[in-house]
């Protein structure tokens, strides 16, 4: 069983506005009406639907103009074959979305739950505080292969968020909680205005002015997180060392950056 | 029922429901796990007394622990959730968080949850930190030594409190290398702590007492120095009375627990001293279980 | 030449004395025309089984201007709570108690209101306040200039200058400001407030000017009954939200001395300090007042369970209520030193016994209260609850079982405190079309409004009849706006833009001058730049100048 597949009937002219388009929707799927630039139509006049729901949607070759797929999802699995656009898996809050391409602006915007993985690379603000709200991602796990854009984790206030490329500038700017980790190189200014939580970097060099070395450490807590989280372990490999950096301090911040030792 | 040489009596022991619940407690080398498991589960032999029964359940091999360290995992036990509540932070505090390299986590789900982190947290003073990683979340409480990390909370169980057997012999040296070799057997039962000293209690209990204000008294009846001087519950030729009592997570476990106790004594025989099994209850009345020593072994 | 008949239904038009008469409206070029003067070829709307109407009115809700958009940046999340879905004619925008302007258009049209006006405007703001209500699509508006705190006003009364002085400036500022009639917030207590007072009663001096707000709002009053403006001063007075001001209203209302007054959102000035918590109503000594007194006309400004925003250029209420922010965030500005605001958003929960307690005042307020002609539905939106609200504030008045039924879900405490079941009236559906119609164009003025007589604009209504009195209202089934349907079924389905009505009084011209070095030396910039001019009102099209009377 594939699920439901959505091919893209040919070249969109306009944004596509995806909210809505998810495996547990009811009724004739090809009759939602979705967002298109700033009119609306019917998801059948952009895409081919086709099989049968059954917890599983797969969109066929994607594209950078597909905004919030899989937003709110809370259950069952999308699959993009490519590319998608803006604010894929915005307030998702269970369920699997998996992206074989890149993503656009604010990918996992408020992620509460579940899983995201991008092969690519997302763009700016992955994980952060969509407009109006306080807090970012506050649950789950996202996964990016490629490397994110400016501001990564802003606002982070949960779950597990893992960049095995690069983070550009601002990676955790004022985050709350949670676990931000940036396997390849950190843009400047990295954890400015931290509250709380973890990142895991692997050079001191770019943290923002305000962290401060509080020296290196076995930590019972990586053992214990290597246990519950598969994509902390990978980024561990067995590594129980830290050396911590406490920050940011210039705003009385309680968060810490990390570095594994060998 | 006579099993070689061994008479079971037609008895049972009555028991009574209690909340429980399991901990996992871990330290960079298993001997130190064990002392903060054994300290934490110090004057903790009678509810009555002490507010709660304990013991260590088992050794937690290392790729068994939340931390991959080695462990113990403890059961403690109160009359109800309220008193469970209480007992289970104040111990993990004074015992398990000022215990060199220790670690504490849940070791059930389920249940109306019971603070670990929650509580002692504030120990922390402020530099408390959480991390919420799989949807459970952990504390890391700074100490001298370190970072004192635990979960936030436990599950709960409702248990069975009370199981016990007694161990009729020839002498007291018979009666006690009998009950160490009963309990060592019983404590293999998973699921099961005996809470007494070693497992073993030599000083039986009735309810009740000529005195105001004793809720207990010594169990006369069994008392084998004042068989003269009333009715007595054993035979000339026993000279010593040895208790184990039973704290499970279920009624099977202390079920389980109880056969394995008695099947170690048969196997030791008449010849080792040991001359019946009996067990404590209170005419069947006050406690909802009832364990019988013949159907058990039946 | 275009025209459009509406068929078969019910016409209920209390201004012309028509209640449920059948018979078709015609519409020609935009206006009302004799039924026999219809031309051959017309478009027709079936409206059988339906109840037609005058396009609605909204006496008193603040939907644009600075304060709106200051609770707009406040209230941040709302924009994305309540996004209007793409869609052809209202897909932009959102919101709810901070809604933008294009979704205040749609949601009114939706409602069947096609004229709304703006009661608070700042001075400094009011080309703001233009530029934003052009950007609404469907509505006729206007604003209600806010005087009352301004340094200069205050500085004629207190040197004594005379009223024709106050007429002239009063005159002079509703030409800059293109506004169509004259508001007063807390009368010099907003003033007051620059000068560390925090509660302002009406014989009180201002710190500063030595001058009470009575003397004030009776400057004020005659300046606007000498000037012959339409509608009387639109007064929010002192005291908003302290329990005991109902004697305040009171006083209030003697000190109109017979001139006419409109007192608004009343519900926030009806309180009492009886019972254990001192906090009753006065919905009853104020109803008496009001029924007594043929020169004072209110708006209720209830008071709708729910979260909202609380946008006031009374400061000094503001800031005694910044406290109870929920979210607790607020925002006190000073404006151009000339005004104030104060933004407070605030949750009203039916298990509050204050909050509980100011639903039944409201409600009392509309029950007891005799003439509908001197009473018009308004929750001072957002201030006591969105617009959006009104086919639920409706139903409560029309419908007693359901009245009473809401009432049981109230706070014990309050229950016990109200005497709300007490009272058995319904709106009938004549009084629904009186409080949100006809009587609103009366006391603004509008004599080619409110109404479906021939020579009215063609602002039709058609609501389909349902016993839900609050199904009934919130979606009409058709709408149209000069001529133009903009709605059927509730659907939005054509986009046209009303006209802003003003007045235009004379003033000496000599004040001019005066006005002139007053901005140079106190404001810092031109008063030619202060003024607004007509291309700036839509573009120079749709302004609405209605004639005025002076009386020198």
């Amino acid at each position: 069983m594939t699920g439901l597949v959505l091919t893209p009937r040919g070249a969109f002219e306009a944004r596509v506005d995806l909210s809505g388009v998810l495996p547990s929707v009811e009724g004739d799927l090809a009759k939602l009406k979705i967002g298109y630039g700033a009119a609306r139509a019917e998801l059948g006049e952009l895409f081919d639907v086709s099989g049968a729901a059954d917890g599983r949607l797969t969109i066929e070759s994607g594209g950078a103009q597909l905004d919030r797929v899989g937003a709110g999802l809370s259950s069952g699995e999308i699959v993009v074959k490519g590319d998608v656009g803006h604010q894929v898996g915005q307030r998702q809050s269970g369920g699997v979305i998996v992206v074989k391409g890149s993503a656009g602006d604010y990918a996992a915007s408020e992620l509460s739950g579940g899983k995201i993985a991008v092969a690519g690379d997302v763009g700016a603000r992955l994980g952060a505080a969509g407009d109006g709200a306080k807090r970012g991602m506050s649950g789950g796990v996202v996964v990016i292969g490629g490397s994110a854009g400016a501001r990564a984790g802003e606002r982070l206030r949960g779950g597990v968020v893992l960049i095995e490329g690069d983070a550009a500038e601002g990676a955790g700017t004022s985050m709350i909680a949670g676990t931000l980790a940036v396997m390849g190189r950190l843009g400047r200014h990295a954890g400015r205005g931290m509250k709380r939580g973890t990142l895991f970097v692997s050079s001191p060099e770019e943290l923002a002015s305000g962290f401060a070395d509080a020296g290196e450490h076995d930590l019972v807590m990586l053992r214990v997180l290597a246990r519950r989280s598969h994509e902390l372990a990978h980024l561990f490999g067995g590594r129980t060392r830290a050396r911590r950096f406490a920050g940011d301090l210039t705003l009385g911040g309680k968060g810490e950056a990390l570095i594994l030792s060998r | 029922m006579i099993l070689n040489g061994v008479e079971i009596r037609d008895s049972f022991a009555e028991a009574f429901p209690m909340v429980g619940t399991r901990l996992i407690i871990t330290a960079d080398t298993a001997k130190w796990a064990m002392i903060a498991a054994k300290t934490m589960t110090g004057f903790a032999t009678s509810v009555i007394g002490c507010g709660c029964e304990a013991g260590v359940e088992r050794e937690v091999p290392a790729e068994e622990t939340p931390d991959g360290r080695p462990g113990v995992a403890v059961l403690i036990f109160a009359m109800d959730y309220n008193g469970l509540k209480g007992v289970v932070p104040n111990r993990i505090g004074q015992c398990v968080l000022t215990s060199p390299t220790s670690a504490c986590y849940a070791g059930m789900e389920g249940g109306k949850p019971v603070s670990i982190g929650k509580a002692l947290r504030y120990f922390g003073d402020g530099w408390q930190i959480a991390k919420n990683v799989d949807g459970r979340r952990i504390w890391r409480v700074p100490v001298m030594e370190g970072e004192f990390v635990c979960d936030h909370e436990t599950g709960t169980v409702e248990g069975v409190g009370g199981g016990n057997i007694l161990i009729l012999a020839t002498s007291r040296r018979e009666a006690l290398e009998a009950a160490e070799v009963a309990a060592e057997a019983m404590a293999k039962t998973p699921g099961c702590v005996l809470p007494f000293p070693g497992g073993i209690v030599r000083s039986g209990s009735k309810v009740g007492s000529r005195y105001k204000g004793m809720f207990a008294s010594t169990n006369n009846a069994y008392c084998p120095t004042l068989r003269a001087q009333g009715p007595t519950a054993l035979p000339p030729e026993v000279a010593s009375v040895m208790e184990i009592v039973i704290d499970g997570v279920s009624e099977k476990a202390v079920s389980d627990c109880t056969r394995a106790g008695i099947e170690a004594l048969v196997k030791l025989g008449r010849d080792k001293g040991v001359v019946a099994i009996d067990a404590g209850n209170y005419g069947g009345n006050l406690g909802p279980f009832h364990f019988k020593l013949r159907e058990i072994m039946s | 030449m275009s025209a459009l008949r509406i068929a078969n239904g019910k016409v209920l038009d209390p201004a012309n004395g028509e209640v449920g008469v059948e018979r078709d409206v015609i519409v020609v070029d935009g206006k009302i025309a004799d039924a026999g003067s219809a031309p051959a070829s017309v478009e027709t709307i079936d409206a059988k089984g339906g109840i037609v109407m005058a396009g609605g009115i909204d006496i008193h809700s603040h939907i644009a201007g600075g304060k709106s958009n200051i609770a707009r940046l406040l209230m941040v999340e709302e924009q994305r709570a309540f996004r209007e879905p793409q869609g052809p004619f209202c897909g932009c925008g959102g919101g709810l108690s901070t809604m933008t302007a294009h979704a205040t258009g749609c949601r009114y049209a939706e409602m069947g209101y096609t004229a709304v006006f703006e009661p608070a405007v700042v001075a400094a703001n009011a080309r703001h306040m233009h530029t934003e209500m052009a950007d609404i699509p469907f509505l006729d508006t206007g604003g209600y200039l806010v005087l009352g705190n301004d340094d200069f006003l205050l500085d004629l009364i207190a040197s004594g200058a005379g009223q024709q002085a106050v007429n002239d400036y009063v005159a002079w500022q509703l030409n800059a400001t293109k506004c169509m009639a004259i508001k007063i917030v807390n009368p010099g207590g907003i003033n007051a407030f620059k000068f560390n007072a925090r509660w302002m009663q009406l014989d009180e001096k201002n710190p500063h000017y030595e001058i009470t707000p009575r003397t004030i709002l009776q400057t004020l009053i005659r300046a606007v009954t000498e000037l012959g403006l339409a509608h009387p001063i639109h007064l929010h007075g002192c005291n908003l939200g302290v329990p005991g001001n109902e004697q305040t209203t009171l006083d209030t209302i003697a000190a109109a001395e017979g001139m006419p007054l409109h007192m608004t959102h009343v519900q926030f000035h009806s309180y009492g300090t009886e019972g254990d918590r001192k906090f009753s109503s006065g919905a009853a000594k104020i109803a008496e007042a009001v029924n007594k007194n043929p020169n004072i006309s209110i708006d209720v400004g209830q008071v709708m369970f729910g979260q909202t925003v609380t946008a006031s250029a009374d400061l000094m209420s503001q800031h005694r209520n910044r406290g109870i922010a929920s979210p607790g965030r607020w925002i006190g500005m000073d404006i151009e030193m000339d005004a104030a605001c104060g933004i407070v958003p605030f949750a009203y929960k039916d298990k509050s016994f204050v909050n509980a307690l100011q639903w039944a005042i409201g409600l009392e307020l509309f029950l007891l209260v005799e003439d509908p002609w001197r009473i018009f539905l308004t929750t001072d939106h957002p201030n006591g609850g969105p617009f959006t609200t009104y086919p639920h504030l409706i139903r409560l008045l029309m419908d007693r079982s359901f009245r009473e039924e809401q009432f049981a879900k109230l706070a014990k405490s309050a229950r016990k405190h109200s005497n709300l079941l007490e009272i058995k009236r319904e709106y009938t559906l004549e009084e629904i079309a009186i409080v949100t119609r006809a009587a609103p164009a009366k006391i603004l003025g509008l004599t080619d409004r409110g109404h479906l007589g021939a020579g009215a604009v063609g602002d039709v209504v058609v609501y389909r009849e349902d016993a839900d009195r609050e199904a009934m209202f919130s979606r009409a089934a058709y709408v149209v706006k000069d001529g133009t349907v903009i709605v059927r079924e509730g659907e939005i389905v054509d986009l046209v833009y009303g006209r802003t009505h003003q007045v235009t009084p004379d003033y000496d011209a000599s004040i001019e001058t005066k006005m002139d070095r007053w901005f140079d030396e106190t404001i810092g910039y031109k008063a030619g730049t202060y003024k607004i001019s007509d291309e700036e009102i839509r573009g120079g099209q749709g302004s609405v100048k209605h004639a005025t009377v002076r009386a020198s």
